[in-house]
């Protein structure tokens, strides 16, 4: 460490311009914007909590965050589950990079692809996935309208973010010593027992971090919503960040718009408290093997 | 080093057969994107699943064309070549600074930074479209530079912080001596040292800002500036009814990420993988 120099400060001067203008002081803005009263883009009146009270009787909201529990639900099967699971079985293979490529190969495409494509393969004329099921004769599905519309949409997030997931749970187990594992065979330990018993409580921290993304991420999920379901206009798949865009851009309500941009926050930054509180407790005792 | 579960061959083999599967459930979409697209639209919703009965390139030439895509690649990249030096650039400046020098409020300054870590887009959305909207930005490249480099700013500081903390302090001890400033050790001592995480936050970067699809669908209607996310989204909007272009267009967006995925496999993968391991 060199001898303190106040002019030092200059090096992060760029980054701090950027960070602080672009993404905080806007972040006060949108808190500020939520107790003012709007005609469009023009600020009438200060002062007011309007927007506040009207997220509790908002039904539309009521909607968003069910769906986004749902969402958060089917993610955490279908992405960290799902990868979790991959990763095993990846182990358990004399080669896998392979799979393990492919697998991992979906989030490098833009959500536009993974999307337009999807949808496609959901619709009801030309779409692939009723045509195979018709092969044994079903009847074609509604794929991405009610009740099936979050389940579709989360089975696309699986598909994107599995082979993700897989590739971090895979790099921490690679990890756990040789000895371990050989001794799990030896105690005569099957491939589930070891599997569930051995390798995933050494990756404690892992999955931790897996789960905080997943729910974290499912309230931010804004792509695969508006691309897959458009318009949706019966609300059958709208979750908070579309919803949150719906107010603002399409009806141009700014300050309901803020109202509901601190309130989707606020969500975030609480699971994250809490499930870093939880989480260190659960962890806390495995960081050594 | 990696370790291994070794497992009886009836394991192996249920194993493998599973995992045969799910490569199936990976790599049709993929195939059935790229045969498609050699069809007619007619053929496609007569029968979906069939193959395609000729190599034909028209619907890629009509939806390069229909879709102007030369035009929305060119913005696409000077959007993410912008991002990425503004990222990088000005990362690894404050990185050295938190990192080699002392200055007043040098770690309140940092943890700063690291709250970014927490906060969603959706956080500061509102208000930047409105702060863009209200000194003319709007409707601009910068309006969607600005926040895909804000955005990637808090992890890469981290990234490069932590990797120039690893560095033993004798590396710039004798340049010191020798009376070099700290701008020479920051650019010909300390950043060549760093080149893997460089090259780790380029890579998410590029990746990132090349596939965001909110912060342009919000900023940019103006169709001329939108980068090929969004005009993608116009563009299948507008020829809904068309599958067999629609699906030549994805095919042609895609086609590129693959190559450089097959040539940069190791490189993707811990490029996009670092921001969850951080800890």
């Amino acid at each position: 460490m060199t001898r303190r120099n106040n002019r030092h400060i200059l090096y992060v001067v760029p980054a701090l311009l950027i960070y602080g203008l672009v993404m905080i002081f806007p972040i006060g803005f949108t808190f500020f914007f939520s107790l003012w009263e709007w005609e469009r883009f023009t600020p009438l009146a200060f002062g007011t909590l309007e927007h506040f009270t009207r997220l509790g009787t908002d039904p539309v909201l009521g909607r968003s965050f069910l769906n986004n529990f749902l969402y958060i639900a089917y993610t955490i099967v279908l992405e960290g589950f799902a990868g979790l699971v991959l990763a095993g079985m990846a182990r358990r293979m004399q080669r896998s990079l392979g799979f393990r490529a492919v697998f991992f190969a979906p989030i490098i495409l833009p959500s536009i692809v993974i999307g337009t494509l999807w949808r496609q393969i959901y619709a009801t004329t030309g779409g692939l996935l009723n045509a195979v099921i018709g092969i044994v004769g079903a009847e074609p599905v509604v794929w991405l309208g009610p009740p099936l519309t979050m389940l579709s949409v989360s089975v696309v997030s699986g598909w994107t973010f599995a082979g993700y997931f897989m590739t971090i749970f895979y790099a921490s187990m690679a990890r756990i010593p040789q000895s371990i594992m050989d001794s799990s065979v030896i105690d005569g330990a099957g491939p589930w027992r070891t599997f569930f018993q051995i390798e995933v409580p050494l990756v404690k921290n892992i999955v931790v971090i897996v789960l905080v993304i997943i729910t974290t991420g499912g309230f931010k999920a804004f792509d695969l919503f508006q691309i897959l379901l458009r318009r949706d206009p019966l609300n059958s798949g709208i979750v908070l960040p579309t919803h949150l865009i719906r107010t603002f851009f399409e009806n141009q309500d700014i300050g309901y718009g803020s109202a509901l941009s601190v309130l989707l926050t606020m969500v975030v930054v609480a699971i994250l408290l809490v499930i870093n509180t939880v989480g260190k407790r659960v962890t806390g005792e495995i960081d050594e093997y | 080093m990696s370790t291994e579960a070794r497992s009886p061959i009836v394991v192996r083999t249920i194993v493998w057969a599973i995992m045969a599967v799910v490569l199936v459930i990976y790599v049709v979409p993929i195939f059935w994107m790229y045969s498609s697209s050699m069809r007619t639209n007619g053929e496609i919703i007569l029968n979906p699943i069939g193959l395609p009965t000729r190599i034909d390139f028209t619907n890629f030439i009509d939806a390069w064309q229909m879709a102007n895509m030369g035009r929305h690649f060119i913005i696409s990249i000077v959007i993410t070549l912008s991002s990425t030096l503004l990222v990088v650039g000005s990362a690894s400046l404050a990185a050295y600074g938190f990192s080699r020098l002392n200055f007043a409020g040098r770690k309140s300054l940092y943890a700063f930074f690291l709250l970014g870590l927490i906060l969603p887009v959706q956080s500061f959305l509102v208000g930047l479209f409105v702060l863009f909207r209200s000194v003319g930005l709007l409707n601009s490249l910068w309006a969607v530079i600005l926040p895909t480099s804000a955005i990637a700013l808090p992890l890469a500081v981290l990234l490069i912080k932590n990797y120039f903390d690893s560095l033993p302090s004798s590396i710039e001890e004798s340049a010191e001596i020798d009376g070099a400033s700290t701008f020479t050790i920051y650019h010909s001592i300390i950043l060549p040292i760093a080149t893997p995480i460089i090259a780790t936050v380029t890579t998410f970067t590029i990746i990132n800002v090349w596939n965001e699809f909110m912060i342009p669908f919000v900023m940019i209607q103006t169709t001329e500036l939108r980068p090929l996310t969004t005009s993608l989204y116009v563009f299948s909007t507008r020829h809904s009814a068309n599958y067999a272009l629609r699906l030549a267009a994805l095919a042609v967006i895609a086609s590129p990420m693959f190559v450089v995925y097959i040539l940069l496999q190791r490189q993707i993968q811990r490029g996009i993988t670092a921001g969850a391991i951080k800890g």
